[in-house]
């Protein structure tokens, strides 16, 4: 069973600008596929479709064949674990724990469960210490890993990340990489970063003005240097 | 980078380890006293202004910091507080002719005036005690286990949360200007018109972004939470000496 079938997603912003043509692509478990593509290629639009925070116009979603509807929206996002690209957009509670918690809490689990789930899953993004702290104290690798985290506790199946390595420090990169490929699990990562996708992929995609111009295995596609450089991922020359 | 924003002074003291809600209540207390001392009553004035100075010593805050925090209080009181002893009669002790007009200074409007302004500064600097030795989430964590309106805690914490974003990013639009702004009074004032237009704006999209990330942790309208307060003998004790030295005093300037 595939844990995501997309077929044939299509969608226009309300202001008639175009962001994605027909889009089909599917992910099996234990695989990690990168989306790659210019700015405004239409990954986050993507992205905001796969967890039902835009409309379907035209097209499909399946999570694990269910076909994603208003009906069965809940049931999906407690599937599928959205990290947004900006950590002060998921980190919106006074405290680090506080955050964390919001999902089990929602999920209705008990206060231990509740604690246990917060403290596991800031032990895995390495911010076990910062329970107490706020987020506006954080650091912004901080933050994106407790964002991290935020989707972590609620344990969900498929793990999609937005611009994970985004503007972090050479250090900091190379840390996410480390705690990604510790997480088991498949995982949709978008990411301007070549590097980053060569590391973690499996598959890779590539997008361009809302369509997908390649889909492959990983050495193949980042191997590929014309194609890249088609769609300024790489540099001409 | 420390922002105005941030009231908590980290610290260890006797005050910091206290309970939200004692604290709360014993600041509430305190105030709710103050307010009731009659008018002109300078020694109860007196006597709440050591009680104000005990707390600011126990809590380790500096002076300065209290009064740089009066200045958002003043501009309230200070109308008040100027117009207030030409209006009240009492025995003249000034008096200027003005065209047609007579300004007296009187010597009940002075009183009332100094009561009044009093009031303020003290009270405003219990509350700057409470808010320096009490981070603001256990603040939110504590009106809300006193059966304040859970919505109204909720968007305070967003308020308090997001005010630093908003800070942050009217810094950045601010430094965008400045690099591009080369002095001219018309120029600059149009500018922040623009800047607060597009601060609006951000913050509307960044309100949708989140709300979108509350759903899909499962946001269904009800804001859950932890509360894991406990209250011990330390706070007990504090909010009924608190109780009895502001209620002595009050009553005792009344009746002396
Ligand atoms: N809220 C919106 N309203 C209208 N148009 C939008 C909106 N959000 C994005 N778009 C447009 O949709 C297209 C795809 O945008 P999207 O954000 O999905 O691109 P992206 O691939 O994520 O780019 P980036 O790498 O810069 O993040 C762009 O042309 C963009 O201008
Ligand atoms: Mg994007």
């Amino acid at each position: 069973m595939k844990i995501l079938a997309v077929c044939g997603l299509s969608y226009t912003y309300p202001d008639g600008q175009p962001a994605l043509r027909d889009v089909s692509f599917s992910v099996d478990e234990g695989e990690t596929l990168a989306i790659i593509g210019p700015n405004g290629a239409g990954k986050s639009t993507l992205l905001l479709h796969l967890v039902g925070l835009l409309p379907i116009l035209a097209g499909s979603i399946k999570v694990l064949d269910i076909p994603l509807s208003i009906g069965t929206l809940k049931q999906i996002r407690r599937i599928v674990g959205l990290v947004f690209q900006n950590p002060d957009d998921q980190l919106f509670c006074p405290t680090v724990f506080d955050d964390v918690a919001f999902g089990p809490l929602n999920l209705g689990l008990s206060l231990v469960e509740v604690r246990q789930a917060v403290g596991h899953a800031l032990e895995m993004v390495g911010m076990a210490g910062a329970v107490g702290r706020s987020p506006h104290h954080l650091s912004l690798g901080e933050r994106k890993r407790v964002a991290l985290a935020c989707v972590l506790a609620s344990t969900p199946r498929l793990l999609v990340l937005d611009e994970p390595s985004a503007n972090l420090d050479p250090g900091g990169k190379w840390e996410l990489v480390g705690l990604l490929k510790r997480l088991v699990g498949p995982k949709i990562i978008v990411t301007h970063d070549l590097e980053l996708a060569g590391e973690l992929a499996t598959q890779v995609m590539v997008m361009d003005r809302g369509e997908v111009v390649a889909l492959g295995d990983v050495k193949a596609i980042l191997s590929d240097h014309g194609l890249l450089a088609a769609h300024r991922l790489a540099h001409i020359g | 980078m420390r922002s105005s924003f941030d009231l908590y002074l980290d610290g260890a003291s006797l005050l910091h380890c206290r309970d939200p809600r004692a604290k709360l209540l014993a600041m509430l207390v305190l105030v709710v006293a103050l307010v009731l001392v009659p008018v002109g009553c300078w020694m109860a004035f007196g006597l709440f202004s050591l009680l104000v100075l005990a707390l600011v010593v126990v809590a380790h805050i500096p002076l300065a910091r209290l009064l740089r925090q009066l200045l958002v209080v003043l501009p309230f009181v200070l109308p008040a507080v100027l117009f207030l002893p030409f209006l009240h009669g009492g025995t003249i002790l000034w008096q200027v002719k003005m065209g047609g007009w007579h300004l007296t200074l009187g010597d009940t409007g002075l009183v009332l005036a100094g009561s009044i302004l009093l009031k303020a500064i003290l009270s405003a600097f219990a509350l700057g005690v409470l808010v320096a030795t009490t981070r603001m989430a256990d603040l939110l964590r504590g009106v809300d286990a006193l059966g304040a309106p859970r919505l109204l805690t909720t968007i305070f914490g967003f308020m308090y949360r997001y005010l630093f974003v908003i800070e942050d990013e009217a810094h950045r639009l601010r430094a965008g200007r400045d690099v591009r702004y080369y002095g001219g009074l018309l120029i600059g004032i149009r500018s922040v018109g623009h800047m607060a237009g597009s601060l609006f704006i951000r913050s509307y999209d960044r309100a949708e972004r989140v709300y979108g990330a509350m759903l899909l942790r499962g946001y269904d309208g009800t804001h859950r939470s932890l509360n894991s307060l406990r209250v011990g003998w330390a706070d007990v004790l504090m909010v009924m000496a608190m109780t009895v030295l502001a209620v002595s005093i009050s009553l005792a300037g009344r009746w002396l």
